[in-house]
């Protein structure tokens, strides 16, 4: 049975939806307004911005706070701001893909569509063809519609993002028994970071989080219906099951993970009743045995644990069966997602260990690699958000504990939030941060269904307060942890479009670059060996449909080509070593410190720690030497021809 | 009632098919029969059939769509891939087709003694004024958006380049116009030093790209310079061949 008031009241209907979403859509014309403002630098961009922002977010969050809504009501607006944020991130590049690991993922589509077949090399993200979930998607829609590829990336994405929106809400509505929960927690889970920029982005995890979401909603779902049902249900489980293991790595264990987390909490906590009993003298130590036994055979025996008699559906053999596809799948087919993700971790712990041991000074937040400062608003805005989710999260486990019949889920998404502080630690280190800022799409799962229990828990049993007062209170928080997720997740240089800055990732994708890598393809050929920094080396692999050497892929040090003073031995050795026919030399890089840390690579030296620019001599030294010949000027743009020692190609 | 659905969605996925086989050229048409060959079909006609009463409620039944659609996509890619035909327009077509066909035949043998599914959207005037209204503004963010990037991309330079031809001792020389305005340009290809070749004026409009092919003796390293007539003392943008042995 629900609790939901409005439910229990008959409240049915639309309610307020279309004058909220009146409102939330004049957020996003501010947005937009915004980040028509920060093209040309105009003072007033930010606030505008920020403005848009709230207006989307708060009348939303009013009405779901509200327990007059009705679950149609609520369904409509949690859809409503979930495609409303997604907006918020097309609308910052509308025409093209401007993120790095879109293009990477563009290369890939690219590929598929010229060969007709999937697993071709990507030599930026080799990974990424081994995980065609995302473009197998793509590839259809392109085929089928004619679209290029960014217009179905978009509508692919948008239509996960409302999968996941939707998927998200059923799962919390069936495990709370509240439509109310459902709401807020799917409120809450969009102040997770990466939800509106680094989530909603043509990348194999943006689909892959949906499905794992669908997947769970499903898994949950299943008690409510007969046995029939059920089947179909359980097939629907294992199908999309494999689809996140085709799709994304990071998902796939994340959501092993967390199915072998529910299965150990429901089978200790059923082992654990069932021994307290025994050891009551209620039962025998036979039947102790044949109960355990049972547990165990769960495992292997049924997809769903326990029959059509109304209770929750148990965790059955999902978890095994996923372990085992899941490490199938990398040990046979993507064997390369091991050295792709333990250097992250490995260099992220040995980090917070140094940093433990005051061996390093750790990471400064709110501070770029080119030493600007975040204003002290954003600053305190980002320890609140923080500050108050670790307040609300013992608020949530209290909330719970008091709950009448809490399911084994409840209990697994209540152990799940305990790692939270522990992902704090690793947001100190360089390398640590990028791991830390993965997990916490997954981990907002658990934290915003522990979040949202606690607030409408205490909001139903404070009594001193008018509702409608402690209602605000609670948005307020909410818009806290919101505009914190904001802040945490994405560089302050990022969120508004902008002029040009030297390796910004969005701020550096521009004309010139993008018109010198369609000239490349055209008149170079393609799959050329090059050396690039990171923009046009990004821009090269996809436009230009050529093959960057790397550090991390093809074990050649091509920084040092680019850092040396002189064309000396050091620098030929290098362009021997790689096999490379062109340099690309982009002469802004001298203009300033690199925005995200790197030139090029995050194995180059100083990477992180740089200090001063690459000196203009660096840059120019290509420039009148024998054998080398610059067959390329766009003013910021040259390209040289360097195979081979002698002649020009 | 039910019979009629499944007809029209099979008549719906012919169509489909029909029109991604003969490779239609209009636009429109494409988007409007391959977004829910994708996006939709597969999936509602796989529900239908798995769940033929309808008792998962609208939100789940949506879910279910979209999702199972996602899913069916990315199984059927990988068994496209083991096709000597592979990845293909023709190829999806008639692999997600089916699959919606054949679903539907199910959905539609399962559901034959159940009584027509009813659904009513009910909303006042006011209301409805009010979403139009918002999707409008939404509309209107995009577009806002869109012009702002266009406007804000107003790109300002000039492409130049050399490359050997084909032909022996034969090279390309190219300028393409990516400023503005209009641009008159002057070139110049030198051979140790002393002009080998002048063009002047080049006049480009904004987009417009000119090349030339120039004869360079044999074993000689050529330079091409390019300026333009309004800073004509300035060399705007330089490139070369080394040749020599």
């Amino acid at each position: 049975m629900r609790t939901d008031s409005a439910v229990a009241s008959g409240t049915v209907g639309w309610g307020r939806l279309p004058f909220v979403a009146l409102i939330s859509a004049s957020g996003l014309l501010l947005v937009a307004i915004g980040y028509t403002a920060g093209r040309s630098v105009a003072y007033w961009a930010d606030p505008v911005y920020w403005a848009g922002i709230l207006m989307i977010f708060i009348p939303i969050a009013l009405r779901l706070l509200s327990a007059r809504a009705s679950r149609q009501e609520r369904l409509g607006l949690v859809c409503i701001i979930g495609l409303e944020l997604y907006l918020v991130k097309v609308l910052n590049s509308p025409s093209s893909f401007t993120y790095h690991d879109e293009l990477l993922h563009w290369r890939t589509t690219f590929d598929i569509l010229q060969s007709g077949h999937l697993f071709q090399r990507n030599s930026l993200l080799p990974i990424s063809p081994l995980y065609p979930g995302l473009e197998n998607i793509a590839t259809a829609l392109i085929n089928l519609s004619g679209l290029t590829i960014f217009d179905a990336g978009v509508v692919l994405i948008g239509v996960g993002r409302l999968l996941l929106v939707l998927a998200l809400f059923l799962f919390y509505e069936e495990i709370s028994r509240s439509t109310q929960v459902a709401g807020l927690a799917t409120l809450l889970y969009m102040a997770n970071p990466n939800f509106v920029y680094f989530g909603a982005q043509f990348s194999y995890e943006s689909l892959a989080l949906p499905l794992a979401a669908l997947a769970l909603a499903v898994l949950v779902l299943r008690s409510r219906f007969y046995a029939g049902s059920r089947v179909g249900l359980n097939l629907v489980a294992l199908i999309v099951t494999a689809a996140i293991i085709t799709t994304h790595h990071i998902t796939t264990y994340s959501y092993v993970g967390f199915l072998i987390i529910w299965t150990l909490v429901s089978l200790l906590l059923n082992i654990l009743c069932s021994f307290l009993e025994w050891y009551a003298g209620k039962t025998s130590t036979s039947a102790l045995f044949r109960f355990i036994s049972a547990q165990i055979g769960q495992l292997w025996s049924r997809v769903a644990g326990n029959s059509g008699d109304g209770e929750r559906a148990g965790y059955g053999c999902m978890a095994p069966l996923a372990l085992i596809a899941g490490l199938t799948w990398t040990v046979y087919v993507a064997s390369l997602t091991i050295n792709y993700l333990a250097p992250n971790i490995t260099g992220g712990l040995s980090e917070l260990f140094r940093l433990i041991t005051t061996e390093s000074g750790g990471r400064q937040l709110f501070r770029s690699a080119t030493g600007d400062v975040a204003p002290l608003w954003e600053q305190l805005n980002g320890y609140a958000a923080v500050l108050f989710i670790l307040l609300w999260l013992p608020i949530g486990l209290l909330q719970l504990r008091r709950k009448k019949g809490l399911s084994d889920m409840e209990l697994a998404l209540g152990a799940i939030v305990l790692t939270y502080p522990a992902t704090l630690a690793l947001r100190f280190t360089s390398q640590g941060l990028e791991v830390s800022n993965r997990t916490s799409e997954f981990l907002f799962v658990a934290l915003a269904f522990v979040i949202a229990t606690g607030m409408i828990g205490l909001q139903q049993r404070i009594m001193r307060f008018p509702p409608r007062v402690f209602s605000v209170l609670l948005v307020g928080c909410a818009l806290i942890i919101f505009t914190g997720g904001v802040i945490i997740g994405w560089p302050r240089w990022a969120r508004l479009p902008g002029p040009y800055l030297v390796v910004a990732d969005t701020r550096s994708i521009e004309a010139e670059g993008i018109e010198t890598a369609f000239w490349a393809r055209t008149m170079l050929g393609a799959n050329n060996r090059i050396a690039a920094d990171r923009i046009n080396g990004i821009l090269m692999d996809s436009y230009g449909d050529q093959n960057p050497v790397t550090i991390s892929y093809d074990n050649v040090d091509v920084p040092e080509i680019f850092f040396a003073s002189t064309y000396d031995a050091s620098v030929r050795s290098l362009i021997e070593q790689g096999a490379i026919k062109y340099i690309i030399v982009d002469k802004r890089l001298g203009n300033g410190l690199p925005t995200g840390g790197v030139y090029f690579d995050y194995g180059e030296s100083n990477a992180f720690q740089h200090k001063t620019p690459i000196s203009a001599a660096a840059l120019n030294k290509f420039d009148n030497q024998p054998g080398i010949s610059k067959v390329y000027d766009s003013g910021d743009l040259a390209i040289y021809a360097v195979g081979g020692t002698g002649n020009a190609p | 009632m039910r019979l009629r659905i499944h007809l029209a969605l099979s008549v719906i996925i012919l169509i489909a098919i029909g029109v991604e086989l003969v490779g239609a050229e209009n636009g429109i048409l494409r988007i409007l029969c391959g977004l829910p060959l994708v996006l939709v079909l597969p999936g509602y006609t796989m529900m239908s059939a798995a769940f033929p009463s309808n008792k998962l409620g609208i939100a789940v039944r949506l879910m279910l769509i979209l999702g199972v659609s996602f899913t069916v996509a990315i199984i059927a890619g990988f068994g496209l891939n083991l096709t000597p035909w592979g990845l293909q327009p023709d190829t999806w077509a008639v692999t997600l087709g089916c699959i919606a066909f054949v679903a539907n035949g199910i959905g539609w043998y399962r559901s034959r003694n159940l009584p027509a599914e009813t659904f009513q959207l009910a909303i006042n005037r006011w209301k409805t004024l009010a979403l139009g209204l918002a999707l409008i503004l939404i509309i209107a963010a995009i577009q806002v958006a869109r012009v702002g990037a266009m406007q804000s991309q107003q790109t300002s330079f000039t492409q130049f380049w050399m490359l050997p031809s084909q032909q022996q001792n034969m090279v390309i020389v190219g300028v393409s116009n990516q400023e503005t305005e209009s641009v008159q340009y002057r070139v110049d290809v030198k051979v140790n030093g002393s002009v080998l070749r002048e063009w002047s004026p080049v006049t480009l409009q904004v987009g417009e790209t000119w090349t030339q092919t120039i004869m360079i003796p044999s074993g000689q390293n050529a330079e091409a310079q390019l300026y333009r007539l309004d800073h004509p003392e300035a060399v705007y943008r330089r490139v070369e061949l080394w040749r020599e042995k």
